[in-house]
């Protein structure tokens, strides 16, 4: 059965399936959009709490670790019951619509993406900050320059986050509903066909999602991998 | 230099309203439906051949969910999808009696099977019923796996357990023991898992063709008119939440219970077998 | 006089890294901080810059008493370069520019300075190399001329003799030497490199455990 599954995975992969690559298509634009709103917010967000007093930074950074924990099903919940029709936002039509696993994936992005640049900056960045006060900047010249001075642990922070989010089945499933066509995403059609007994396809996705993953984390070593060249120079 | 910057965010500002009017664009393009049905609808591959020929008649997209019954009905409660196609006669009685639906009409049914390993170790082939069959499940302890959601199947379950003369609970029947399985889990699932566990499990009998290849069981029982399984449609109330698509509801149910509707659903066949009989009066 | 520092006293973690009894820094002239390691001189000039800010004690500039709400002033007249530069990343000329974009100087006379400043410590024809490149004794004179690119009114330097060859420690000698001559700059520079010291400073302060010793 294993055998079989893979060279019919082999043959969907290779013919491009229509089916198949309307579902990695379908993934990957909710995942985008997700990932570069999330990161509208994540990047000033991150940059505005290393700005601050050490001690609001560290409460800051606890509550965002400790969102890092919550389930993606949590997130999808809590997500929902706002979303639904009998919910607060129900009239915009939103449960069940691309825009709403877009909702919940920016949820789920945030704090990682913030969490991670954080991480990056504590590390570095105190020379920085004293060399850019003492030639006169103000608060937003700092922000500017952060980023600037940042943009491989940002892209690396952002490019993480899409990994665990194009990985996530819980929100998709449960705001996207596995519409066929509509929000049916690599994960969810993983779990769907794997229920059908459908294991090649299901197989076929797997693949799908693991060679996007290992793109990912190869972009991101690349990144780091220079940025390291560049800090012994 | 600096010229480039701007282009380049006017372009980065240009991709992304594309892509985020790409994403809900049906919305704008077409009118939606939400359809809550139960797994065996959609993954029997029914709806596959029912729905296409209905969305290019009307321009209405149908967007499929498909939960369990109880789920469904449930989404319908909650005004989450305008119209459902479920199978728990009880349930949709009081979905309608409490005005969460409206217009339901019946649309087909299917019967339940009793499923097993080929050797029946249970020996319940022979049974006269199906309370019979359960029974003789329960006296031996063969293994049985249950559906355990709120699912259709597993009310058609509780209700056949019901009929049985095992010990009772004070609230409600459901046998005890390790030899009974709450999966809580899809029909497909819990077919899956009877598969490797050598168990026996009731099944609807789309599912279990659709699947009949993948695995060893067998059916034990079959043909009892208590095993019967109709299928009703039903819109959802749109007085009790803002936005429901009654029209479109309409037009699907109306669709449906067509001549035409009721003559896909007849000639819809796996492996020769036909899996639904449709039943809508016209 | 442009600084008066009394009784002033900095700890990290109670640790006492500075405990100045009474020290007078005159304009236009050059300093040398003398001492080992850990004597308290980088402790020293961040609070002559404001970075670090002073707990117990008065700190006047220009008579002015500094304190919280006017760190402002010092903040802006005065410069402080690391011991290690950072260079951003970018060009030399985007460096040297830096304060002055800041400060939203218009793109003709950003030019005129920053070529300036690049003559001055001698690294003419720099302007369009990357930061990455530089050896360190090229990254502590971009460092200096990005510091007097904004005109200041005293420049401190960390350590500018550390790490770096001969050669450029008699070009940072000669540029620091012209800095006072032609702007009036207050120089004070930390450094152990003695011959440096005395060639160059108007006065040796020389500190030992945060405290100055005659």
């Amino acid at each position: 059965m294993l055998l079989s599954a893979i060279e019919k995975s082999y043959i969907l992969l290779t013919t491009f399936d229509k089916n198949l690559y309307e579902i990695v298509f379908i993934t990957l634009k909710i995942t985008i959009f997700s990932i570069i709103i999330a990161s509208c917010f994540s990047i000033p967000l991150a940059i505005a709490i290393d700005l601050m007093s050490s001690k609001s930074r560290r409460v800051l950074i606890a509550i965002l670790n400790s969102l890092l924990a919550i389930p993606t099903v949590v997130i999808g919940l809590t997500v929902y019951m706002f979303i639904s029709r009998s919910g607060p936002f129900g009239e915009y039509n939103l449960l069940f619509t691309p825009m709403a696993v877009v909702i919940g994936q920016i949820v789920l992005a945030i704090p990682i993406i913030t969490t991670i640049i954080l991480a990056g900056f504590t590390k570095t960045d105190r020379l920085l900050h004293e060399t850019l006060i003492t030639l006169g900047a103000n608060k937003f010249d700092l922000m500017k320059a952060l980023f600037h001075e940042n943009k491989p642990l940002i892209l690396s922070a952002i490019l993480a986050g899409f990994g665990r989010v194009i990985a996530e089945v819980g929100i998709s499933m449960m705001l996207g509903g596995n519409i066929r066509g509509y929000t049916r995403t690599i994960t969810t059609a993983i779990a769907f066909e794997t229920g059908k007994g459908e294991f090649a396809m299901g197989i076929s996705l797997g693949i799908i999602l693991i060679l996007l993953a290992v793109l990912i984390n190869f972009t991101v070593y690349l990144t780091f991998k220079n940025e390291y060249i560049l800090r012994d120079a | 230099m600096r010229v480039n910057w701007v282009a380049s965010k006017v372009l980065i500002t240009l991709f992304l309203i594309i892509l985020g009017s790409s994403l809900n664009n049906h919305i704008l393009a077409a009118e939606r439906l939400k359809l809550g049905t139960t797994t065996s609808t959609e993954n029997s591959g029914l709806l596959n051949v029912l729905i296409p020929p209905f969305e290019k008649k009307t321009g209405i997209k149908v967007d499929v969910i498909s939960v369990g019954t109880g789920k469904a009905l449930k989404l319908g409660e909650n005004g989450d999808v305008d119209v459902v196609l479920v199978h728990d006669r009880n349930s949709e009685y009081e979905f309608v009696l409490k005005e969460f639906g409206v217009n339901r009409k019946e649309v087909m049914y299917n019967d339940f099977i009793l499923i097993g390993p080929k050797d029946d170790p249970a020996g319940i082939r022979r049974s006269k019923t199906i309370s019979e069959a359960f029974q003789k499940i329960y006296n031996q302890k063969a293994p049985f796996i249950s559906r355990g959601d709120d699912s259709g199947t597993y009310k058609k379950e509780m209700k056949i357990w019901r009929t049985t003369k095992i010990p009772r609970n004070t609230c409600y029947l459901k046998p005890q023991g390790s030899w009974y399985k709450d999966a809580g889990q899809s029909m497909e699932t819990v077919i899956f898992m009877a598969d490797n566990l050598n168990a026996y499990t009731l099944a609807d009998r789309a599912t279990y063709i659709a699947l009949k290849k993948k695995i060893h069981l067998n059916i034990i029982y079959q043909k009892d008119s208590e095993l019967r399984n109709p299928y009703g449609i039903i819109a959802v109330n749109p007085a009790i939440h803002k936005g429901i698509n009654y029209q479109g509801a309409m037009s699907l149910i109306n669709w449906i219970t067509s001549k035409e509707g009721q003559q896909i659903i007849k000639s819809y066949k796996i492996s020769g077998q036909q899996l639904f009989y449709p039943v809508a009066a016209h | 006089m442009i600084y008066r520092l009394e009784n002033i006293a900095f700890s990290y973690n109670k640790h006492k890294a500075i405990d100045i009894k009474n020290l007078d820094i005159e304009e236009g002239r050059i300093y040398a901080l003398f001492g080992a390691n850990g004597s308290g001189k980088t402790t020293l000039l961040k609070i002559l810059n404001g970075l670090l800010k002073v707990e117990t004690g008065y700190l006047y500039y220009k008579n002015k008493p500094i304190g919280s709400n006017n760190y402002k002033l010092i903040r802006k007249e005065t410069v402080y370069i690391h011991q290690n530069p950072l260079l951003l990343t970018g060009t030399v000329y985007n460096n040297v520019a830096y304060g002055l974009k800041i400060r939203k100087e218009s793109n003709d006379k950003i030019e005129k300075i920053v070529h300036e400043m690049l003559k001055l410590v001698d690294l003419s024809g720099f302007e369009n190399r990357k930061s990455k490149g530089l050896s360190i004794g090229e990254i502590k004179r971009v460092a200096i001329a990005r510091a007097l690119a904004i005109s200041p009114k005293v420049i401190l330097l960390d350590e500018p003799t550390a790490h770096i060859d001969r050669n450029s420690r008699e070009k940072i000698a000669e540029i620091l030497e012209e800095t006072k001559k032609k702007f009036g700059t207050t120089v004070i520079f930390s450094s152990h490199d003695d011959a440096f010291n005395k060639k160059i400073a108007d006065k040796i302060i020389h500190i030992e455990n945060g405290e100055i010793v005659d």
